[in-house]
């Protein structure tokens, strides 16, 4: 055991708080200021005083009067459910395919789908949105994409694009290939079908990595905004949480209330509400996060 | 005999064309769905990228036009820049907290989970929605840090006017979202290091400076370049804070590539212009991670 002296560890405690301090500084701001009234947050200094509990509760009330954050929630979790399910599906699948079925041009395949790892998605915004807007037979297109609108300000969109990753095939693929093939062997001979081999012997020993994906498809979808914000910039009953949100914090933040006063503690509130269901996810499922560094090597 | 070997012969001609239907029915969707939604749009992209549009003329092709204008236009190349100084400087104020935080972290220290956890919390909410509680601080008539200047009788600044107090914090932002994603990654090279190094450089004496610039950082080294590789792309990614702090202001000199790239082809509608910028940070990015490539198999080599 390494021996550590009494100076470096009480070093290491204190310069560990005071960055905790930092990192949670916004977050602490953002929830004390729930809790101030309008005018209240004119006074407010390094940290907000909490004055009434009632305030928070007047604004969750502001914020959940209206109808659209309903929708934009529901959204928001049917397009989770979507990744989730086909992100695993692709990955398991992908992944089993890569690691244990023998055919042709296999290694080419591979190669393939590994090669859309280099394409990065800020280059991918243009081209994607002027193929979803012109795309063949869909929203009074012809068949070479013309005459219609295609997918503009259709909710389709928020579910055709990213539905494979190629890490996670990989990552799948690692796994599978280290479990060795005697589950398989034993299974076939025991008369088990190519899918409930996949599915019932190897799909819960990948559990750790499902989970992972879980948790991650959760965060993204969750804060996504860049690409609701750009594909489907017109169709605000579309918007996922992560884009509604801040919209509703710009309301606050720009256009005055009663009195010329800017109801800064919405902004917090609004801010609260979507900090919240990532945190919590995260933290739940953090050994996952660990584990799942660990079986992808970090391939540094 | 020779009934017998035709049989398994053509048993074993029906598992192998068994084998692969069922490995291109899983595969061939899935290059089939990335020829469409990958392959199409680079071939789009790259075409988009000689072409410029135009209200009255509709879409024509001009050339390598695009691409002289972003080397020789001061408010193109200026865009490459502002990214850069705010990728080098995030990237570097990340590796040397970050680095700081790992050794930390990596301690016998009681409680060290906890910390962990703290520092990956920013990593995983929504950098927008930070932005905006920024907007609440950083304004001018009755932002909070104005407010707070303004009770300590200090004069207040105007922040969203100044492109030194833009680019702190877009910076101060962008470092404080990533730095638990570094920390988590130098935690695990830290880890990833055998202790016997370190024993060994004990017995002969190494002070801690030593062992941090003789083991730590060559050891380390790999992981080093993985960080930065991702960090820089990363980089090309910033946006929320630009588009809602700064707009890219003042006078457009936090203007980064990709809130450019958002303006020209979502705003103005000029997806030839914004095209041509991706494609420059494709080439980019292309030669950066074949560089990593590179840096790695250096590392297996040894």
């Amino acid at each position: 055991m390494k021996v550590v002296k009494k100076k470096t560890i009480v070093f290491s405690h204190l310069f560990l708080i005071l960055g905790s301090l930092l990192m949670l500084y916004p977050l602490a701001f953002a929830f004390l200021g729930q809790f101030v009234s309008i005018e209240g947050f004119y006074s407010v200094g390094v940290l907000p005083v909490p004055q009434k509990l009632s305030y928070l509760f007047s604004n969750l009330g502001l914020i959940f009067r209206r109808t659209e954050i309903y929708v934009s929630i529901l959204l928001t979790l049917a397009r989770f459910v979507w990744y989730a399910f086909i992100l695993i599906l692709t990955s398991v699948l992908g992944g089993y395919a890569f690691a244990k079925v023998k055919f042709k041009f296999k290694k080419a395949a591979f190669y393939i789908i590994m090669s859309s790892m280099m394409i990065p998605g800020i280059a991918l915004l243009i081209p994607q949105y002027l193929e979803l807007m012109r795309f063949p037979l869909v929203g009074g297109n012809d068949i070479f994409g013309k005459g219609g609108s295609g997918f503009r300000d259709n909710g389709a969109l928020l579910f055709i694009t990213g539905c494979f990753s190629a890490y996670n095939i990989f990552l799948v693929r690692q796994m599978l290939t280290q479990m060795g093939d005697e589950y398989k062997e034993a299974a076939e001979l025991d008369g088990a079908g190519f899918f409930r081999i996949i599915f019932s012997i190897y799909m819960p020993m990948l559990a750790p990595v499902i989970a992972l994906m879980v948790v991650q498809t959760f965060i993204g979808q969750w804060n996504d905004y860049l690409f609701p914000k750009i594909f489907l910039s017109s169709a605000r009953d579309l918007w996922p949480i992560g884009v509604l949100s801040v919209e509703i914090q710009s309301d606050y933040l720009y256009t005055a209330g009663a009195g010329g006063l800017m109801n800064y503690p919405m902004v917090m509130t609004m801010g609260v509400v979507m900090i919240v269901p990532p945190v919590i996810a995260y933290i739940c499922c953090q050994k996952y996060f660990v584990q799942g560094l660990a079986v992808g090597g970090v391939k540094a | 005999m020779e009934e017998k070997s035709l049989t398994a012969e053509k048993s074993r001609r029906r598992r192998n064309l068994r084998e692969n239907l069922r490995g291109w029915g899983i595969i061939g969707p899935i290059i089939l769905y990335y020829f469409i939604f990958g392959i199409i749009p680079m071939i789009i992209l790259f075409r988009y990228s000689f072409m410029q549009d135009d209200l009255f003329l509709g879409t024509y092709f001009v050339g390598f036009e695009n691409f002289i204008t972003i080397f020789t236009e001061k408010s193109y190349y200026l865009l490459f820049l502002a990214t850069i100084l705010i990728a080098v400087f995030t990237i570097g104020l990340s590796l040397v907290f970050g680095m700081l935080i790992a050794l930390a972290v990596t301690q016998p220290l009681r409680g060290r989970g906890v910390y962990r956890t703290i520092y990956y919390i920013p990593v995983v909410i929504s950098m927008a929605v930070v932005a905006q509680i920024a907007n609440v601080w950083l304004s001018y008539n009755d932002g909070t840090f104005n407010n707070i200047l303004k009770a300590i009788g200090l004069p207040s600044v105007e922040w969203k006017l100044s492109t030194f107090w833009m680019y702190f914090w877009i910076i101060f932002i962008c470092v404080w979202k990533g730095l638990g994603a570094t920390v988590i990654l130098l935690v695990a090279g830290l880890n990833a290091i055998p202790p016997e190094l370190y024993e060994a450089a004990e017995l002969d004496g190494a002070g801690a400076a030593t062992r941090f610039f003789k083991i730590t950082l060559p050891q380390l080294r790999p992981m080093l370049v993985f960080v930065m590789i991702t960090s820089i792309i990363g980089a090309f990614n910033i946006f929320e804070p630009v588009q809602l702090i700064s707009q890219g202001g003042p006078d457009g000199s936090t203007k980064v590539i990709l809130f450019q790239i958002y303006n020209e082809a979502f705003q103005n509608g000029n997806y030839g212009m914004g095209s041509a910028i991706a494609v420059v940070v494709l080439v980019m990015l292309m030669i950066l991670t074949a560089l990593n490539m590179k840096f790695g198999e250096e590392k297996e080599e040894k």
